[in-house]
């Protein structure tokens, strides 16, 4: 007994000794290797963006990558001739769908927090499935719809469908935030002699401009990277939109890299492109995380 | 809760945007799939019901099997190896709970940005990267050219067409599954890990008998979500490749859209848009039930 009793302490402080430098001759390799791994992933990931990131800095670039010629004229080249009319089309599209569908999402979403009515369930969750169609399997029946509310060519259909599209998302979140504004502030307003009306604008919409703001900026991303609904509908060479403008350039790419095109604005206009939606990504990273965590819990 | 009143009216606008716009083109595909609808021609004057017409061709079209096998060979290759398979691998590579998080932080940084970078890059640019990318005189010929040691050439879209768009694909993809399974590893409770480290599991054993079991519910709803948007994919294999060269690229969505503005036959277009409905519908199912149950009964 007495054996046993000093042996297993003895086995057991050995073994794990034995872990300790198991993991002291091991722990530069493992670093290594996951930086390793980190590393080339990184490489891989970031070259197709080389080309384009080098040309946007290069006096009349060719397809090839060539680190000469520096030259800073093509964004300044950007905001005059087609480009310009390209930014103005983005522009309206990704500001109508937000004013759009942030305001009547924002209306819609208050009586679906405050109020029981018959189908409410239903159509929240009729709303919450028809989220999960993508868009390029309903892009004929949208077209065809579109042309026949003479919607097309226009810069107002492209942007009523992507409002359209976004409402779903926008009145389930902001059903959210208003649903957590306390009921006792309204209330006594309405003592005081508010109208229903003034109450929402001048509680509910100030308690909820944070929601508004995301929602508003999520679609104005959506309508600013749009392609498919402006490629479905837009035909003048002046109300096309940057994605389009980029496409093209990508056209003359795949055949064999021909002369026509400047690449040096046009690499410029895809950094410019770019801003808007990494400079969102960086302002509501931890909502990001923080959403996809509660839904990661829920399962 | 009170009771409802006029200020239902306030969700009328909403409502009716999205009954039009997102609603209204679902159940007007579906109309469209039974009509000969055409875009010019003497049938875009005279669009009738033509019943199963549509359906009956489709199930004896060779073009559309060769769609339905290309495009599930994309989904395969793109999102459940590629999205899913390297979102988890670089979601369990930048977990902070590891314990050379602090040494590798850097390069976890360094990765997590870039990955993130091509999943916010816009489609449309998506389409330029890598056409440059891919083409004759682009970087990765270069790069070839430098460990070959003689100028390449090699015409990756026309080459390798399938491989190309997979790439691309993954590329923009995976951001959104390293984060989403990033979220999930995180949210698994330390102590467990502790406990049976304690207990002397390795750190495979760990990842496949406690993580991994834990986190396969977001596993599967993740799955089920990209298995449904890249069946529903158009624009960037659109911009690369065109369905070509020879429909090895010919993906759903491009041959329903080629229907439509190729050959004019709108209706036709929406009868492969279902079918893409009808197979995304049952593979969710099918997860559902293989993952699903696995997933609850642990």
């Amino acid at each position: 007994m007495e054996q046993m009793r000093n042996v297993s302490p003895d086995a057991e402080s050995w073994a794990l000794t034995l872990k300790q430098r198991w993991w002291a001759i091991s722990k530069p390799f493992s670093i290594f290797f996951n930086a390793a791994i980190l590393l080339l992933i990184a490489l891989i990931f970031f070259l197709p963006f080389t080309w384009m990131l080098v040309s946007a800095f290069r006096e009349n670039p060719q397809l090839n990558l060539a680190f000469s010629n520096f030259w800073l004229g093509n964004f300044v080249q950007v905001f005059t001739g087609n480009t310009a009319i390209w930014i103005r089309n983005s522009l309206i599209v990704a500001t109508g769908a937000t004013v759009t569908a942030t305001t009547t999402a924002f209306l819609a979403a208050y009586p679906f927090a405050r109020f029981n009515f018959p189908g409410k369930t239903l159509v929240l969750f009729a709303m919450l499935l028809s989220m999960t169609i993508p868009l390029g399997v309903v892009m004929l029946p949208t077209f065809s719809l579109a042309r026949s509310m003479g919607l097309e060519n226009s810069l107002v259909g492209v942007f009523l469908i992507i409002a359209g599209r976004q409402i779903p998302l926008s009145v389930w979140v902001l059903k959210e935030f208003i649903a957590s504004v306390p009921m006792e502030l309204e209330e006594a307003a309405w003592i005081d002699g508010a109208s229903k009306m003034a109450t929402l604008w001048r509680i509910v919409f100030p308690l909820t401009a944070p929601g508004i703001a995301v929602m508003g900026m999520l679609t104005f991303l959506v309508g600013w990277g749009d392609f498919v609904v402006s490629f479905l509908l837009i035909s003048s060479e002046d109300l096309i939109p940057i994605s389009m403008g980029i496409y093209k350039t990508s056209l003359e790419a795949t055949a064999y890299g021909q002369l026509r095109i400047n690449y040096g604005v046009q690499t410029a206009i895809s950094l410019i492109y770019m801003i808007p939606p990494i400079v969102l990504y960086l302002l509501f990273r931890q909502h990001l995380i923080k959403g996809m965590t509660a839904g990661a819990v829920k399962g | 809760m009170r009771k409802a009143n006029w200020l239902l009216l306030l969700a009328l606008p909403a409502f009716v945007l999205w009954a039009i716009f997102m609603v209204g083109p679902f159940v007007r595909g579906i109309l469209m799939s039974f009509t000969n609808e055409a875009l010019v021609g003497p049938n875009a004057m005279n669009v009738h019901f033509i019943g199963l017409e549509n359906y009956r061709r489709l199930l004896s079209d060779a073009d559309f099997y060769n769609s339905v096998k290309v495009s599930s060979i994309f989904v395969f290759g793109s999102a459940i190896v590629g999205q899913v398979g390297l979102g988890l691998l670089l979601a369990v590579l930048i977990n902070r709970k590891r314990k050379i998080y602090g040494k590798i932080s850097w390069a976890i940084a360094l990765t997590t940005a870039i990955v993130i970078l091509a999943w916010v890059t816009p489609a449309a640019v998506t389409g330029l990267t890598w056409t440059s990318f891919l083409n004759k005189y682009g970087v990765l010929n270069q790069i070839i050219g430098v460990f070959v040691g003689s100028e390449v050439a090699y015409f990756w879209l026309a080459k390798k067409p399938m491989l190309s768009i997979i790439l691309a694909n993954i590329w923009q993809g995976t951001g959104w599954s390293m984060l989403l399974l990033g979220a999930a590893i995180e949210s698994v409770p330390h102590e467990v890990n502790e406990a049976a480290e304690v207990d002397g599991a390795t750190s495979w054993q760990r990842f496949r008998y406690i993580t991994l079991p834990l986190i396969m519910g977001p596993i599967l709803v993740n799955l089920i979500f990209i298995t449904i948007w890249t069946y529903g994919v158009f624009e960037v294999p659109y911009m690369l490749t065109k369905g070509g060269p020879a429909g090895k690229t010919e993906l759903l969505t491009i041959y329903g859209y080629q229907q439509a503005f190729k050959y004019f036959d709108l209706g036709y277009g929406s009868t492969v848009a279902v079918g893409i409905l009808v197979i995304t519908m049952v593979l969710a199912i099918i997860y559902y039930r293989l993952l699903g149950r696995q997933a609850w009964n642990k």
